[in-house]
């Protein structure tokens, strides 16, 4: 369940991602849901799967992204792994913790894509581009990441994978 | 022993798992002539459903419109208020229609005889990631789409096409950082090379320092570089800076086609 559980977070992540109708809030103003649902999972599950599943997951956008295959599975294995390591004494139930976690989960999905860009010396952004697009994605993030939160339990709740009452 | 071999695996699959992203990408880097399996059957896997989402949403669209929007309806305009509805209704499936005739009818005119074969394309999906500008389109190698093939619209350059699948392919926007198209000044005949710089603007690098460019010079395709033709509109300079220490100027430019609205493109045959 927890498998049909991933499909189904991140085909609909992705779907609203790549949708032309839905692709902006504002002007020029995009959101990396996918970064969001494997945030989710960083704070909320438990194991070596989640890694698993953050690689999977940056493999996908990989996939129909036009960006090069490995950046954006190795910038999300990466959030995956700080994620965990950070929350272990955390109460990640509230949406504060959660909207903070969010906002570095783009950080370090930012700078480990500047990191490989430089590394293989693919076109760099300007270091105002950089800055903009990060901004603009953390605000996002602080605010969708608790919607996010309660939809997916609220899924998770109907496959009964989680009981009312459980806690992270 | 156990308890510290248990603690070291989750790193251990950490590092492993960046070790096979680092691996992708460096063979990815070098390996760049050919879209892999793996993409193919990603692409061609999400945008069917991406797809059917959006004649849905079209769909419920004309029903909102024709049918839902009963308010205040009396008893005795009950039937003339529900045949004007339906009306209505159809009236926009048909003004909708008729704009997207218009549209494709701008974009076939634009066809010249250099370009018989080019393929009218759909725009049915965008890029999820921030950091690139690519949209894709519902034709693919079984509409002999090519790779590197120039996409435009009845309006200017739009990109071109860097990844095929059998019925979808992926176009590359001006506007993205990857993107170089070798240019003119239609006035001056300047030359330099128009890169993306963000999600609405380009900019035009190598202009020599003494060139005479301005604000409002049409910028066009100059031919060179064997993938985008010669005359091609590329957008019009916003702004022109020069700085006294520096070897060229900095010109921005925005492009003459709007590409965060593109809905029907044309995909020219080389």
């Amino acid at each position: 369940m927890h498998v049909v559980l991933y499909i189904i977070t991140v085909l609909i992540a992705f779907l609203v991602q790549t949708s032309p109708l839905l692709n902006t809030i504002g002007s020029g103003w995009r959101i990396d849901l996918a970064l969001l649902v494997v945030v989710y999972f960083s704070l909320f599950w438990n194991g070596q799967r989640t890694l698993v599943l953050g690689f999977t997951t940056g493999l996908l956008q990989d996939a129909l992204s036009s960006e090069t295959l490995g950046v954006n599975s190795l910038s999300k294995t990466l959030v995956v792994f700080m994620l965990q390591s950070l929350c272990r004494n955390i109460q990640i139930d509230s949406p504060i913790a959660q909207g903070l976690f969010a906002c570095l989960a783009v950080a370090i999905d930012t700078f480990a894509r500047i990191t490989i860009m430089l590394m293989f010396q693919l076109n760099a952004f300007e270091p105002r581009v950089v800055l903009l697009t990060m901004m603009q994605q953390t605000v996002l993030s602080l605010f969708i990441i608790p919607f996010i939160c309660r939809a997916i339990q609220t899924l998770e709740y109907g496959l009964r994978i989680r009981q009312r009452g459980d806690t992270a | 022993m156990r308890v510290l071999s248990e603690r070291w695996k989750p790193i251990a699959l950490f590092l492993g798992l960046l070790l096979c992203a680092l691996l992708l990408t460096t063979l990815r880097t070098r390996l760049t002539s050919r879209t892999s399996f793996f993409e193919t059957l990603v692409l061609s896997s999400v945008m069917p459903f991406q797809e059917t989402i959006n004649g849905l949403s079209q769909s419920l669209n004309g029903l909102w419109d024709g049918y839902l929007n009963l308010v205040h309806v009396r008893k005795e305009n009950l039937k003339l208020q529900q045949q004007l509805d339906e009306l209505q209704g159809e009236l926009h499936r048909y003004r909708e229609a008729y704009l997207r005739q218009q549209r494709l009818h701008d974009l076939l005119a634009f066809r010249s005889p250099a370009f018989q074969n080019a393929v009218v394309a759909e725009i049915v999906g965008v890029d999820p990631s921030q950091w690139a500008e690519s949209v894709t389109i519902n034709k693919g190698e079984q509409h002999q789409v090519l790779k590197d093939a120039v996409v435009v619209t009845h309006r200017g350059l739009a990109g071109r096409t860097i990844e095929i699948s059998p019925s979808y392919a992926k176009v590359l926007l001006l506007t993205d950082r990857r993107s170089a198209v070798d240019a003119l000044v239609q006035r001056t005949r300047t030359r330099g090379i128009v890169v993306g710089k963000s999600r609405r603007l380009c900019e035009m690098r190598y202009v020599d320092f003494h060139a005479d460019i301005r604000v409002g010079d049409t910028i066009i395709s100059s031919g060179l570089g064997e993938v985008y033709p010669k005359g091609l509109l590329i957008g019009t300079v916003t702004s022109v800076r020069q700085k006294s220490y520096e070897l060229f100027q900095d010109v921005e430019i925005k492009p003459a086609v709007d590409l965060t609205k593109l809905e029907e493109v044309l995909v020219l045959a080389p």
